[in-house]
């Protein structure tokens, strides 16, 4: 990690309350991150664990309660009153099927993306599009995108997404609605896109394993808190915190050799259920170089 | 004592199709599953595994018949060509477990009534189907039996309700549980725990269990053994290591590949020979 | 022991894709047919037929006859001709309440179900307002106020059907506003108008084209009441609503012809449309 270059997204002290009927749930509490710019940082967490907020406070569709969030120094005023800024942060949802206009031509989706008139300029930037993203040109005719397999529908959103050229792109679990002979090709293409346009990733996802090939950071999120953050490789092999250990065990092997590891980890989280015991009041603490875990 | 070798479930040349001329979607599927063992049958969507269970079950809607095979759970005939519903008194002991769990449970009526009622069916008087619920609630990890039996289904958390089926599945004790996704959209914590419950019943009872997924790796950790279906078509039938190690038909191959593979970061050549399906 | 099977609701199987009844199901195209038919006539036949304004004292009140199938009015007008005249008249107008109500009311209905909040507040109290009078007294009360003509008349009649399309329409912008499709758009920087009016507006106007059929079936009846109460298109000119009225002095004497042919085609009128209707809404429950 270069110390030289500022970190493109820098999250600071980000709350979120929602308020209920009677009370106020806290989505996101205290969550502060950053990241560099052409890095991947994987937030990990379950239902309820506030990444899925965060993420949408981090691509303005959710206004925080406190905090700031900044890219590329400029401190981000809720709502994005700069249009430039605005396409600099971009969005991939879980369900492509949905984040596709049912009643639009494939064209007119991907032109959304483009500032201005489509003339034929446009049309080829698009076309260009569509082949990096792996899909036939041919398909910019296509009168709707209802036809579209799963895998289809979401290379067509990460296209819509480049066409808006930006620098940041926060992904929404991108592959968990997809079969999983599909998300190894689309994970493969974003890491390509990655390197090829120098983007920055923040990757949300409730896998840990599937993070490790894919992001060079790691947060995990538990109840709106951070428990634990550092470099992938480091968190992966020396987990500090108990709930991070608790993702790890749970996550299934496809090595017939750990069948019976695996079903052994799994009984003893069917014992103790340790993971709701966790204090939620502990602050973030260095506990290695750039490792941080909300320990004693 | 069951002698293990007995198989619980035997499926052989299993076609079933919309109505009498629609489409395949499933299509001579036989299969067995040994009394005590977990099988799997993992395919992606649309390949017909959902169907498969259901024939199994005996609850094919009327939209879709068996057009050929058979199904025999325990020896009896549960799905034939001609037949895709048992009839009202063939008694054969067959749990299901369905992915949705709230959709399983009665929106209006107590967990606990829910399962002292479908113990009281299976024939216990009521004082014995009382505390008998007390201790399903119990075997499944519910700490506090008696507050979960007066809640209501949405009250208690997704996990939970699946924890509550697998009770009153229990309760049954049935010779085939037949389980479909019954942790897909569960935390992974949560599917971690379901699946160690779902293990540890079939090790108690003794039953089949047949598991639905489109989750390799939940496949692999789970299964004896494991049939991969792909359209309706059975393109691999064995043990889950050799499916997992030494698959041999091509889209057992790069299903196995695709899951396993690794993303590599920095530059490399998307092999796109475009997508699976 | 055996044990009965335990039974929770099983869910659907993906089944393949059923023979969806279609949005052109046989009940569109009859209807169309039926109108579109009535439309032909009203263009073809006056041709053949003697003038609908021309009196003739002399065959007054005259039963339907080989020469006037129809019989005549009391003013020995050809009760078929002007029957046939008034096709065009009377399905224009029905045309023209469909979509007026339609536009303002989805209009409406995309803004209130889209921005939420006070445009919300205003438009649906003005729109409690208008719901709360009937039919045919918002359309009298709007004569009263802006004068008996022919436009008053589908203007009062439009206004009172303009409260369902705001239902209709906010009811489903305000799901659809929370679409990830939307939410791409926000991302995008696209302005909230410019959303309302690309992606909310026509996502939610399916429910809406249903109502718009029917509102036409139902304008026919209204625009046929307000004439016969004066309200509207006046005599002479011929429309069904004006010939049942004209023609009821008529019936306590037993001439039946001069009011029950023009009230036939109004039936027609309306079931046509309303067969277009019922079948468009039985194509969108797929």
């Amino acid at each position: 990690m270069t110390a030289s270059t500022s970190p493109l997204l820098e999250v600071r002290g980000l709350s979120v309350e929602f308020r209920r009927r009677r009370h106020v749930v806290h989505a996101v509490a205290d969550v502060s991150l950053s990241v560099d710019r052409g890095t991947t940082l994987a937030l990990v967490g379950e239902s309820g664990s506030g990444k899925s907020t965060t993420a949408k406070v981090i691509a303005g569709l959710v206004a925080p309660t406190s905090g700031s969030i900044s890219i590329g120094g400029r401190e981000i005023p809720s709502g994005f009153k700069d249009a430039a800024l605005r396409r600099s942060v971009q969005l991939i949802f879980q369900h492509p099927g949905s984040s596709l206009d049912p009643t639009w031509t494939i064209e007119r989706i991907l032109a959304e993306a483009i500032p201005g008139r489509v003339d034929s300029a446009a049309r080829h930037r698009m076309a260009d599009t569509l082949a990096d993203v792996g899909l036939d040109p041919s398909l910019l005719s296509r009168t709707s995108a209802r036809s579209l397999s799963g895998g289809q529908a979401q290379r067509i959103a990460i296209a819509r997404t480049l066409l808006a050229d930006p620098a940041l792109i926060v992904l929404d679990e991108p592959t968990a609605s997809l079969d999983g002979s599909v998300r190894l090709r689309i994970l493969r293409l974003l890491a390509q896109l990655q390197h090829d346009r120098d983007l920055t990733y923040v990757l949300i996802t409730h896998d840990l394993r599937s993070a490790q090939s894919v992001s060079d950071h790691v947060a995990v999120m538990l109840r709106g808190r951070l428990v634990e953050t550092g470099p992938t490789s480091a968190v992966l092999s020396q987990p500090l915190h108990p709930y991070t250990q608790a993702l790890l065990d749970a996550a299934p092997s496809l090595d017939p050799r750990e069948r019976d590891a695996t079903m052994g980890r799994w009984r003893s989280q069917l014992q103790s259920g340790a993971v709701d015991r966790t204090d939620p009041s502990v602050p973030l603490r260095q506990v290695a170089p750039g490792h941080f875990a909300a320990v004693e | 004592m069951t002698d293990t070798r007995t198989s619980a479930v035997s499926v052989s040349g299993l076609t079933v199709g919309v109505g009498a001329h629609g489409p395949t979607l499933v299509d001579d599927l036989s299969f067995e599953i040994a009394a005590g063992t977990v099988m799997g049958i993992v395919g992606e969507s649309g390949s017909g595994k959902s169907v498969t269970s259901l024939a199994i079950a005996g609850l094919l809607p009327p939209s879709l018949s068996v057009r050929a095979g058979e199904v025999r759970v325990d020896g009896r005939v549960t799905a034939s060509a001609g037949r895709r519903r048992r009839r009202g008194n063939d008694r054969v002991d067959i749990g299901v477990i369905f992915q949705d769990p709230r959709a399983a449970l009665n929106p209006l009526m107590p967990i606990g009534a829910q399962l002292r009622r479908s113990l009281r069916a299976a024939g216990m008087n009521r004082a014995r189907a009382e505390s008998r619920s007390l201790e399903l609630l119990e075997d499944v990890g519910i700490a506090d039996p008696v507050r979960v039996g007066q809640s209501y289904p949405h009250e208690i958390s997704g996990g939970m309700c699946q924890r509550v089926v697998i009770a009153m599945v229990v309760g049954a004790e049935p010779s085939l549980i037949i389980a479909d996704e019954p942790t897909t959209g569960l935390d992974l914590t949560i599917q971690a725990q379901i699946l160690a419950l779902l293990h540890e019943t079939v090790t108690r009872l003794g039953c089949a269990v047949l598991l639905i997924t489109h989750d390799l790796a939940v496949a692999a950790t789970m299964c004896d053994t494991m049939l991969v279906l792909y359209g309706g078509v059975p393109v691999e039938v064995g043990t889950s290591a050799k499916i997992l190690t030494a698959a041999e038909h091509p889209y057992t191959i790069r299903l196995v590949a695709a899951v396993n593979g690794e993303v590599s970061r920095g530059a490399l050549a998307i092999d796109d020979g475009g997508d699976l399906r | 022991m055996t044990a009965p099977l335990v039974h929770p609701t099983p869910p659907k199987p993906k089944s393949p894709r059923r023979a969806r009844s279609s949005r052109l199901n046989p009940l569109v195209i009859g209807g169309v047919a039926l109108l579109v038919g009535m439309l032909a006539v009203g263009f073809i036949a006056p041709h053949f037929l003697p003038d609908p304004l021309a009196t003739a004292a002399a065959d007054a009140s005259q039963p339907p006859s080989a020469e006037h199938w129809f019989g005549t009015d009391r003013y020995g007008r050809d009760v078929l001709a002007r029957t046939i005249d008034a096709i065009q008249l009377d399905l224009t107008l029905a045309l023209a309440c469909a979509i007026a109500a339609f536009t303002v009311g989805t209009v409406l209905g995309t803004l209130a179900g889209f921005m939420g909040g006070v445009v919300d507040e205003i438009i649906m109290r003005f729109i409690d307002i208008l719901a709360a009078f009937p039919a045919f007294v918002l359309a009298i009360l709007v004569a009263f106020a802006l004068g008996d003509g022919v436009v008053f008349a589908v203007a009062g009649v439009a206004l009172a059907a303009v409260p369902e399309f705001v239902r209709l329409t906010r009811a489903r912008a305000l799901s659809i506003r929370r679409q990830d499709f939307v939410l791409a758009s926000r991302v995008l920087g696209v302005r909230a108008l410019v959303i309302a009016w690309t992606h909310v507006a026509p996502n939610s106007t399916g429910p809406a084209i249903v109502q718009a059929a029917f509102v036409g079936g139902s304008a026919i009846l209204y625009l046929a009441g307000l004439a016969f109460l004066g309200v509207g298109v006046h005599p002479p000119q011929a429309e069904w609503g004006v010939m049942i009225s004209e023609g009821s002095a008529e019936i306590v004497r037993g001439i039946w012809w001069s009011s029950l042919f023009p009230g036939l085609f109004i039936l027609l009128a309306a079931v046509g449309f309303h067969l277009i209707s019922d079948g468009m809404a039985r194509g969108q429950h797929d």
